[in-house]
């Protein structure tokens, strides 16, 4: 019966999402499944009952007049067929995914290597070695970044055509990736809010290393500066890059058709315009709250406490501005 | 084996499925079943078609569609019956006459 659902709705993907259409793809599908049903009953195999019910359901081109539709139909089938849209199946939409995360993670590796590079001379300095090691180290860092880059980038670039070809995709691998995002989004929340968070309150482990008194540590301060900066973008980069591989699939498909109506109503998070944009410039604003009051009042010791009551607000403002999900 | 053609049964779908609503209502599968059993086998009819003509046909006011709960069913399934108007009985009346005149007149070039 999947199949036969299956294709009923690869069938309707590209027709307008009108009440007439939905009313028709759900007599439709009553009609293939009573058949269906009475095939199975009357012993025929299930390969064989779908086999003849699809065979048996006629053509959509037919339907266009009844359902009003028949400007459309023709004007989507020049479209398509001026246009093809390539078909992604839900093994390649997977395998996409799998290899965006992949580049997420190098591309994310390599930034934190090229933000990271400068800690080559300054444990040089630190350890009292010759200048041409730190320089040699800082170098080595940049190799491996750029070695990184074009290595992520030729692996990537077979599935360019995401990007920049019409792609459209059924509504089994729609379900998938849909769920598949939200599985996926409070890890993605966590560790882009770790990333900000680490970029953000950079300025902690050099300053608490700088007041240690120790001298060693002192000079070693600069370098804990750029590591936490380097891990707060590499997290920041690798969970984004999962999350936009589901973005990217899930808006392949046109807004406006059956296909398209899915990811519409799961793309409004928030109640209103409004909600969204106070969500999105929170994290911001708290981060240019603590760094003003901390570079004001040079009390490091207690401006952090803006973080955990900036957390709870933020849950708490979540519950109230978010979308009921039933 | 000869199939019957799209082209020369469309302008009868109407009439057949009126003459088994006059019957008593019944809905899509049902229908296509009673087509395909009055034929032998020898007409049967695609999903689309039969819609299309339901909708059609009640744009028309021939039939009239009504949602019916199954008690029967376990799931409790809602399906849409149609029942005939008497502008479809006299529409189907109409079209009787007429495939009787069609018959004759086509008849008489038809070598056996």
């Amino acid at each position: 019966m999947e199949i036969i659902k299956n294709y009923l709705e690869s069938m309707f993907a590209s027709l307008p999402n009108t009440e007439q259409v939905i009313k028709a793809k759900t007599e439709l599908l009553c009609m293939m499944e009573d058949k269906y049903n009475e095939l199975i009953q009357n012993g025929e195999s299930q390969n064989s009952a779908v086999g003849t019910v699809i065979s048996e359901f006629g053509n959509l081109d037919e339907l266009a007049e009844a359902l009003g539709i028949s400007g459309e139909v023709n004007q989507t089938n020049e479209y398509q067929q001026n246009n093809p849209s390539r078909f992604v199946s839900c093994e390649e939409a997977k395998e996409y995914v799998a290899a965006r995360t992949k580049y997420g993670f190098w591309t994310g590796i390599a930034v934190m290597l090229c933000i990271c590079c400068t800690t080559g001379p300054i444990l040089g300095d630190a350890l009292r070695l010759p200048e041409v090691v730190g320089v040699l180290l800082l170098f080595s860092f940049i190799g491996i970044a750029v070695g990184l880059f074009i290595y992520s980038g030729n692996m990537f670039s077979k599935w360019k055509y995401i990007h920049k070809e019409r792609c459209q995709i059924d509504m089994m691998t729609v379900g998938y990736l849909a769920n598949e995002r939200k599985n996926y989004a409070p890890t993605h929340s966590v560790r882009k809010t770790v990333g900000i968070v680490l970029c953000a309150i950079c300025w902690v482990g050099a300053a608490v290393l700088g007041s240690t008194h120790v001298p060693m540590l002192e000079e070693l301060s600069g370098i804990a500066l750029f590591i936490m900066v380097g891990v707060g973008v590499f997290l920041i980069i690798s969970s984004g890059s999962r999350k936009k591989a589901y973005d990217e699939l899930l808006k392949t498909n046109d807004v406006s058709t059956i296909s398209g109506n899915y990811i519409q109503e799961q793309q409004e998070e928030y109640k209103s315009p409004v909600g969204q944009l106070v969500m999105e410039l929170f994290w911001p604003v708290v981060t240019c709250i603590y760094l003003t009051t901390s570079f004001i009042t040079f009390s490091w010791g207690m401006t952090w406490i803006i973080w955990p009551v900036a957390a709870g607000t933020f849950v708490i403002l979540r519950a109230i501005l978010r979308k009921n999900e039933e | 084996m000869i199939e019957i053609s799209s082209d020369v049964i469309r302008g009868y779908n109407d009439t057949m499925i009126l003459n088994i609503l006059i019957e008593g209502p019944s809905y899509g599968y049902e229908i296509s079943k009673q087509i395909r059993m009055k034929t032998q086998d020898k007409y049967i009819i695609k999903e689309t078609t039969l819609y299309s003509a339901f909708s059609r046909m009640e744009k028309n006011g021939y039939i009239e569609s009504f949602i019916a709960e199954l008690g029967t069913d376990v799931n409790g399934k809602k399906r849409t019956y149609y029942r005939v108007t008497d502008v479809g009985r006299r529409y189907y009346e109409e079209k009787c006459e007429e495939w009787i005149l069609t018959k004759e007149v086509v008849e008489r070039f038809i070598q056996k």
